[in-house]
């Protein structure tokens, strides 16, 4: 602080010139006071202190969460793989054209090809998620701060999403080209056993660790279950549940919440990833 | 001029930016506990103390900080109220008056270290013995050369207030010097 400036702060403050005069050498004295200055090192501890302070904020923080959840879910497309995009739009592109010829008139939505292909088309997806034989680089993520749970996640909002909209799609396309069809009613009846399959697929992805079982395991399933629509005279030795049926959709949703919680906390831990691929 | 002002570091950190802090750490730090040195009568580990627990209550609180409200007059707030609650704790273990603090003149001599004559010795020492709230605005205003403004916002009370102190503050430090001599 110069001469001059100082002056007028003092004579600001006391309201005379006369007395800023007076107490301007007092003020001098003051500042010739030197302070200690942080050494390098104190001010790398007390730098560290607060990075090991805001790391752990940042991991405490909604705002954060959300933001790095997005960028989890941004990098996802990239790493999974591309022919499953490609599958899951031409299975569930060849569903519709094969509905849209299907000559059955008045049909009950939940027997067209459309709401039995949807399921297969998101399980089949969901089945190539993730694990050692479909991701080179699972070693590299799981040294990385972001979870295998939020990648887990994020694959499974990806792909499910992407089937979804395809599943709408078709449906809406559905609904414009034949009379017969209503679109609500038509969701209704893929979406509650497509959620199933696929949360099936995931608990299965994460117990098994081999997409091919996996998928076949799932397919199946579904087969098994369908038989008796898709060929005529078979009987099995058992009552099979008709998993397509309206009383079934409330079981359905239960299931696919419960396989999809199962999966997460089982396929949630590095450890696990690391133990199989051993 | 600095290329990202206090504020713009501040909403760096609230967005988990670690490089911000480095930088608004490089920049305040030594500043920081060259006033909290002096305000400690030159107590230098209890000034390095409080100046670190001043960036950690920051950082602590910073959800809080609106931008773009001036960061500097938020950080040392921070450290005023550090250094008074410390003088309160350690004078109400001796008194029953809780206000008593703010009144009592600092034991300790100042570290001759960093005093380069002997009339910055007898200034540093006649400082110790004018009040924690005038001592306050006398190093703000003349050693940090903060604004009226600011010292207010600092220390959260009308600018009349922080004139009244500084003409008090600066009355009693010449007095004590001249009764020193």
């Amino acid at each position: 602080m110069k001469d001059k400036e100082l002056l007028a702060r003092l004579s600001e403050d006391t309201g005379l010139p006369e007395e800023a005069e007076d107490l301007a050498p007092v003020i001098r004295k003051l500042q010739a006071w030197k302070a200690p200055e942080p050494t390098v090192d104190e001010t790398n501890r007390l730098t560290g202190t607060l990075r090991r302070l805001l790391m752990h904020r940042r991991k405490n923080n909604l705002a954060y969460r959300l933001h790095l959840g997005w960028l989890v879910l941004g990098s996802q497309p990239r790493v999974v793989q591309s022919e499953l995009w490609a599958a899951s739009a031409i299975v569930m592109g060849l569903g519709t054209l094969v509905t849209l010829a299907y000559a059955h008139s008045n049909a009950i939505d939940v027997t067209l090809p459309f709401v039995l292909i949807a399921p297969v088309a998101a399980a089949g997806g969901i089945a190539f998620l993730y694990g050692p034989t479909q991701d080179p680089a699972l070693e590299i993520e799981l040294t990385t701060p972001v979870s295998s749970r939020q990648v887990l996640l994020a694959r499974l909002v990806l792909v499910f999403g992407f089937d979804l909209l395809f599943g709408l799609a078709g449906s809406a396309f559905l609904t414009l080209l034949r009379a017969d069809i209503s679109f609500w009613p038509l969701v209704t009846a893929w979406l509650a056993p497509m959620t199933f399959l696929a949360s099936l697929a995931f608990l299965l992805m994460t117990l098994t660790l081999d997409s091919t079982v996996n998928q076949l395991i799932c397919l199946g399933l579904w087969i098994i279950q369908n038989s008796t629509r898709l060929v005529r005279g078979i009987r099995w030795p058992f009552p099979l549940p008709d998993l397509t049926a309206a009383a079934a959709r409330p079981w359905l949703w239960l299931l696919a919440v419960l396989f999809f919680g199962a999966a997460l906390w089982l396929g949630g831990g590095e450890e696990h990833w690391l133990r199989n691929k051993a | 001029m600095a290329l990202f002002s206090d504020e713009q570091l501040a909403l760096g950190i609230q967005h988990g930016h670690a490089e911000d802090l480095d930088l608004l750490v490089e920049r305040h730090y030594g500043p920081l506990l060259g006033f909290l040195f002096r305000l400690t009568g030159g107590d230098r580990s209890l000034a390095e103390d409080l100046a670190q627990e001043a960036f950690l209550h920051m950082l602590s609180k910073i959800d809080t900080y609106d931008y773009p409200r001036p960061l500097k007059p938020w950080l040392y707030a921070i450290a005023v109220n550090l250094t008074r609650d410390h003088y309160k704790q350690a004078e109400f273990r001796h008194t029953d008056s809780e206000a008593a603090y703010l009144d009592i003149p600092i034991a300790s001599t100042p570290e001759t270290e960093f005093l380069s004559g002997e009339e910055t010795q007898r200034a540093a020492a006649a400082m110790n013995h004018i009040p924690l709230l005038q001592r306050e605005v006398i190093l703000l205003r003349y050693i940090h050369g903060l604004s009226l403004e600011e010292i207010s916002q600092v220390l959260q009370v009308p600018a009349g207030t922080v004139k009244s102190r500084l003409s008090l503050g600066l009355k009693r430090l010449k007095e004590r010097l001249k009764a020193d001599r």
